[in-house]
């Protein structure tokens, strides 16, 4: 897709998210200029996690996703997740990226890891739920059910 | 007025003029409409007030129906907030599910069907009423979609 449709669906998708949605969330948005969106979550009690999306390619291809801690450092250790609960937080290393990576569909780095290369974005990137907003949410859930 | 003037209502017509008695018919009807008017806009103000009256109470959850609690309620996403601006104001025996429904239709979402209902900082229910999930007054609802498969 042309660089400028890419953006064009970027910021249609996350140019506006609503203040009052990001309160309710305690959200922060931390960078918003195409192709970086860059967001931390906070919860009483936790330590943020700070993501930071490369949509370079939005939306032939889903965005690459680099775990931050606070400080914007690398994340050396996921957070864990609930007992019984599913995990999206892989401590990898990644086989390309060599970092801990999200293992979700939706994320780069799923839909390159060799163990879900037959799982297209295609599926995917026409569903409500894959539109870059809600791929954050969806991270942002995972997040929620983690303790630590 | 004319010679006449001093005579009977019927001398006085009579007595005066074409133009003159065209002149009392269109004020005596145009006394009658603006009394009429003036009816219909005290009928307006009065239904207009009660029906003010009626919202402020179930709005402020005052409305003296029995048994009955209300609730003020509205939905949050990514793609946008239902209602626009403000609350609905519902039952609090009726289910979140009935403002997703209108909320998912307003704001065009498709494919929702697994995704997650929270309120108070919390994952709810959405097919349990307000009051079975524990909750009461004003509540945003947050409507966002579940985590998908991985690992």
């Amino acid at each position: 897709m042309h660089l400028l449709a890419c953006r064009a669906l970027f910021d249609a998708q996350v140019g506006h998210l609503p203040e009052e949605l990001l309160l309710v969330r305690n959200w922060k948005i931390l960078e918003r200029c195409f192709p970086v969106l860059e967001v931390e979550f906070r919860k009483d009690g936790r330590n943020p996690l700070r993501l930071r999306f490369n949509c370079i390619d939005w939306n032939d291809q889903p965005p690459s996703v680099a775990l931050l801690d606070s400080a914007g450092q690398a994340l050396k250790v996921v957070p864990t997740v609930s007992p019984g609960a599913q995990a999206i937080f892989n401590q990898g290393p990644h086989p390309i990226t060599r970092q801990p990576f999200i293992c979700m569909a939706g994320v780069l780095e799923y839909h390159t890891h060799s163990s879900h290369l037959t799982d297209s974005w295609d599926n995917y990137k026409k569903r409500s739920a894959y539109e870059l907003g809600e791929i954050v949410t969806q991270i942002w859930n995972g997040w929620l059910r983690t303790i630590s | 007025m004319s010679e006449n003037s001093q005579g009977t209502g019927e001398q006085e017509i009579q007595g005066c003029g074409l133009n003159d008695v065209e002149k009392q018919l269109h004020e005596v009807h145009q006394k009658e409409e603006e009394e009429l008017h003036k009816q219909h806009i005290a009928e307006e103000q009065s239904l207009h007030k009660a029906h003010e009256e009626e919202e402020r109470e179930l709005h402020e959850g005052l409305k003296k129906e029995p048994d009955r609690i209300f609730i003020k309620v509205c939905v949050l996403t990514i793609s946008g907030r239902f209602p626009d601006e403000g609350f609905d104001t519902v039952g609090i025996d009726t289910k979140p599910r009935n403002e997703l429904k209108r909320a998912i239709e307003a704001l065009r979402l498709v494919g929702t069907d697994d995704w997650i209902t929270r309120a108070d900082s919390r994952e709810i229910d959405p097919d349990k009423s307000y009051a079975e999930n524990g909750l009461e007054c004003e509540v945003k609802i947050d409507f966002g979609a579940r985590e998908g498969g991985g690992g």
